[in-house]
């Protein structure tokens, strides 16, 4: 499903050079749900910005879902990419204040060619899924943090991506609403069978998992 | 997605009630001036009251003679000579009609109250070729010249101001200079805005008019109104205008021996612009008109450079959004045009809100007048306000590519930090 090969990322300025990832090789198949862990500033995130095509290695492969050279691809290929193929969940949410709960569960639909109809009755399916089609007219700043992260993850599946990435879901979260976020993504990945990759700090979050990396200072040491 | 954009341009002129207000205000503003100045515009040379027929009249107001020769350049502008009028425009024989008319500023007592007066000297084609309304009385007609008549016709501002509204005139007489005039007549009032040749307080006929001579000399306080049969014969006036000049005699006067004479009968517009930009052979348009279009442009440019200004001070605080539309699959192009259309949508409702705007200024205007200028009847030019609302949207687009350019080039990684 997800295969890196040789994955490097150094970041230069005129005076200095980071190596941000250094060699990671990677094969997560499908429907696998796989945890990162390792300390701030290891790499983790900027791994997930690869493998979620926001991000481009400085150096190695990448392939997602087929043997096509995604390192080719248009600005406007990658974008088709990404809303085809993968959802992303963020640590602080990033809903969009300006638009009810519905029309940020819509928004990956913008993107694709579905009648406003569709669009609405996807979005409310999504928000069913993750408990929260009674909250479709409010505003982000009228929810909880958990039910933030429930908005988020509505969004990410309202493509039914075969991929999530998430990145610290549970990071902002207090443990009970963690775990009401940690079920739902144990669900998707056992009964749709998406493939999730998720960073996470929470050793128990990522022991539910099904397997766990570690990275340290851009490698991986486990 | 268009009602998707439009709900998101609605959010965002809600959450910065600041900025959508200067933006609105630039725009706005903007065309409402462009829209209220065009009327003036337009009030001052279309075809109105009282020069109803100004569409099909060619006005002369000027002679120019140039001395040349033996590297001398002095030049003499002047109005013409009633002379000069008679012999060589009012003998054309393609206009329907040809008036001379001559201003005159003046002191006068009026029902014993000291005024100063614009006294118009016309002959009858003046009042055939202009369309005042005669509240009271008759125009002067042959026969007003033919008995050396001394009548008098009088603007209803003048009767209004020093005998009271509709107090009966014909009959009244007024004293000028040492001659007593008995009015003939009452037109109705109208703007300064309109053309310096017809508005008067008080028209009296040449024959009084002191400073006629007898002198064969070209130049005077006269101007030319030509009247065409119709619109398309305007060109043929000026054609056959032009032969006859070619052939006029050079007048010396002492040491001026002018070489080259310079008379245009032009359009009302064209005559203005002659006589502001205008030289010699030159009808001073091409200048006029760039110059014109430029100070548009940099006028209608103003509210966009805000718009851009603004526009770039939004893209930090909409990072957030920029990058998870772009993580959700918004390319660069689907961001733009979504940032473009907010901007255009905006530019829309700016210039719905100028509409009203100019529409309340110019029934105001009309109302109230401005100063001591009464009788404006202003009225929207839609094409023009048609075209500032085109240019407007425009410089909305405009102003929104070089902005969501910078969006779109904002890594989403980055986007998603803040």
């Amino acid at each position: 499903m997800i295969k890196l090969r040789n994955i490097e990322k150094v970041y230069r300025t005129d005076a200095i050079e980071t190596v941000a990832l250094n060699n990671i090789n990677l094969d997560v198949p499908q429907g696998e749900f796989l945890s990162i862990m390792g300390p701030s500033g290891c790499g983790k995130s900027t791994l997930l910005n690869i493998i979620g095509l926001l991000d481009a290695p400085t150096k190695g492969k990448l392939s997602i879902a087929s043997d096509a050279p995604i390192e080719d691809f248009s600005d406007k290929k990658l974008a088709q990419f990404r809303n085809q193929k993968i959802g992303f969940i963020f640590q602080s949410y990033h809903l969009i204040n300006d638009l009810t709960v519905l029309d940020n569960v819509e928004l990956p639909l913008l993107y694709r060619p579905a009648s406003s109809a569709e669009r609405k009755r996807l979005a409310s399916e999504a928000l069913s899924k993750v408990g929260l089609s009674n909250r479709m007219k409010h505003y982000p700043s009228q929810l909880s943090g958990g039910q933030k992260q429930r908005v988020a993850i509505a969004r990410a599946i309202v493509g039914r991506p075969s991929i999530i990435l998430a990145d610290e879901p549970t990071g902002n979260l207090d443990s009970q609403m963690g775990n009401d976020v940690m079920v739902i993504l144990e669900n998707l990945n056992k009964n749709d069978g998406t493939t999730i990759v998720m960073v996470t700090h929470d050793e128990n979050m990522a022991r539910r998992t099904h397997r766990l990396i570690r990275l340290f200072d851009g490698s991986q040491v486990a | 997605m268009f009602k998707n954009y439009v709900k998101m341009t609605w959010a965002v002129m809600r959450r910065r009630k600041f900025y959508t207000f200067i933006s609105l205000f630039g725009i706005s503003v903007t065309l409402a001036v462009l829209i209220v100045l065009t009327a003036f515009f337009d009030n001052t040379f279309a075809s109105l009251y009282p020069e109803g027929r100004r569409d099909r009249s060619l006005y002369v107001h000027r002679i120019m003679q140039q001395d040349t020769v033996e590297g001398s350049n002095s030049t003499n502008i002047s109005s013409m000579s009633r002379y000069f009028i008679n012999t060589y425009i009012s003998t054309l024989k393609t206009p329907e009609k040809v008036t001379a008319v001559a201003n005159e500023n003046t002191n006068i007592y009026i029902n014993n109250q000291k005024s100063e007066v614009r006294i118009k000297y016309t002959d009858s084609n003046f009042w055939e070729i202009t369309t005042f309304d005669f509240l009271e009385g008759k125009p002067f007609t042959l026969e007003t010249f033919r008995g050396n008549d001394n009548a008098m016709i009088i603007s209803s501002d003048i009767r209004d101001q020093y005998f009271g509204k509709d107090f009966p005139m014909v009959g009244k007489k007024i004293e000028i200079g040492a001659n007593i005039f008995h009015i003939v007549g009452v037109v109705r009032g109208c703007p300064v805005t309109q053309s310096k040749f017809v508005v008067g307080d008080i028209y009296l006929p040449f024959t009084a008019d002191k400073s006629l001579s007898k002198d064969q000399t070209y130049t005077g306080r006269y101007a030319a109104i030509i009247l065409a049969k119709n619109k398309s014969e305007l060109g043929a006036i000026q054609s056959e205008f032009a032969s006859v000049l070619a052939k006029i005699p050079l007048q010396k006067e002492g040491d001026f021996k002018p070489s080259v004479i310079y008379v245009r009968p032009e359009t009302a517009l064209g005559d203005f612009i002659y006589s502001i930009a205008g030289k010699g052979a030159q009808s001073g348009k091409p200048l006029f008109f760039t110059i014109l279009i430029a100070f548009t442009f940099l006028f209608m440019s103003l509210p966009a450079l805000n718009l851009i200004n603004i526009n770039i001070s939004r893209i930090m605080e909409r990072a957030s959004e920029i990058g998870v539309r772009k993580a959700f699959g918004a390319s660069a192009g689907a961001l733009t045009a979504q940032f473009i259309i907010e901007n255009i949508i905006l530019t829309v409702f700016g210039g719905i809100l100028a509409l009203l705007l100019s529409t309340v200024v110019i029934l105001y205007l009309n109302q109230k007048g401005i100063g001591n200028i009464p009788y404006l009847d202003l009225k929207i030019n839609w094409t023009i306000a048609s075209v500032a609302f085109l240019l407007s949207l425009i410089f909305g687009l405009l102003s929104g590519v070089y902005p969501a350019w910078r969006m779109a080039k904002l890594s989403v990684a980055d986007a998603l930090k803040n």
